[in-house]
């Protein structure tokens, strides 16, 4: 029977709790390994890529597997969700070959956690106007390339933005956090932007982090900030990883 | 798809992140992840590039100070 796993805990010091159930409803159970323990259940199959429903429900029912480890005092590394193995055996087997990561990982984000503000952002009317002598006789393509250039710039424009507006968020928690990320959610043509700036910070600073930021209006947002959190470290395991081959 | 960013609260904006954090983030153990797609239509910018450069911003106030 195919194994699901939603994340690795440090060896031997979280047990999922009694009656914890997973994605369609399966018991959430212990695959113990050399190094580390995970979090798993039996699946019957992921779903397909495009059932939006389905993955949707599949994503939440993997976050509140996660979120129910963090709620019992360790730091859960997770697993990015939607993977599934043959079975408990080729789960440890996969798991056990990349055991020098995975323990140094654990190590790094013991006793810490994510918090992420979120806010919005709307930047000015696009910097490159479409060229007017397109309409002189520039034709379709000139027009076209005009149109994708002005759309670059207004992207560019958004991530500039969401730069320096996560530099102001940060500057108000700078001792507190160990790791930035930042994302931007936006529709290119409108200059509207979501911004979610995630930390990573000691789990003794969680509150401390809410009274900081939770509410605030920095000068120039379009409004207060929304605070979301502890969560596992999601932002920053993938970050791990893809510094770990530099 | 721009309208979908405009009607949300921000409650359901930290929702949504929140989801496409769950289902585009996280350790990759098989090599073979079948729901990478994040969940909304949006264009969705993952900027690594700003991670580093926030942290360099962040590196440089902390030693001007």
């Amino acid at each position: 029977v195919p194994t699901y796993v939603y994340c690795l805990v440090p060896r031997a010091r979280a047990a999922p709790p009694a009656g914890l159930a997973g994605i369609d409803d399966e018991p959430v159970r212990l695959v113990s390994m050399r190094h580390a323990d995970a979090w798993a259940s039996t699946i019957a199959s992921l779903p397909d890529s495009a059932d939006r429903e389905r993955r949707r429900a599949l994503g939440t029912a993997h976050h509140a597997v996660v979120a129910s480890a963090l709620e019992l005092g360790v730091t859960p590394i997770p697993v990015r969700a939607g993977q599934s193995f043959v079975d408990d055996t080729d789960c440890v087997h996969r798991l056990e070959a990349r055991s020098d990561t995975d323990v140094a990982l654990l190590e790094r984000m013991a006793e810490l956690v994510e918090m992420t503000s979120t806010f919005r952002l709307t930047t000015p009317a696009p910097v490159n106007k479409p060229d007017e002598r397109a309409e002189d006789g520039g034709g379709e393509g000139r027009r076209h390339m005009e149109e994708l250039r002005a759309r670059d710039a207004r992207v560019r424009e958004l991530r500039d933005e969401a730069l320096r507006a996560a530099a102001i968020i940060s500057d108000r928690i700078l001792p507190m956090a160990r790791d930035t990320a930042v994302r931007v959610t936006g529709a290119s043509g409108t200059g509207k932007a979501g911004v979610a700036v995630s930390h990573l910070i000691p789990r003794a600073e969680v509150e401390q982090y809410r009274m900081k930021l939770a509410g605030w209006l920095p000068p120039h947002f379009d409004g207060p900030l929304t605070v979301t959190g502890p969560f596992a470290p999601y932002s920053f395991v993938s970050n791990a990883q893809e510094s770990s081959g530099d | 798809m721009a309208s979908d960013l405009e009607e949300w609260d921000d409650e359901e904006f930290a929702l949504n992140d929140l989801l496409n954090r769950v289902l585009d983030r996280g350790l990759v153990i098989t090599g073979r992840v079948i729901i990478s797609v994040a969940d909304i239509d949006l264009i969705y910018l993952e900027l690594h590039v700003l991670v580093s450069a926030v942290e360099s911003i962040l590196r440089r106030q902390a030693a001007g100070s």
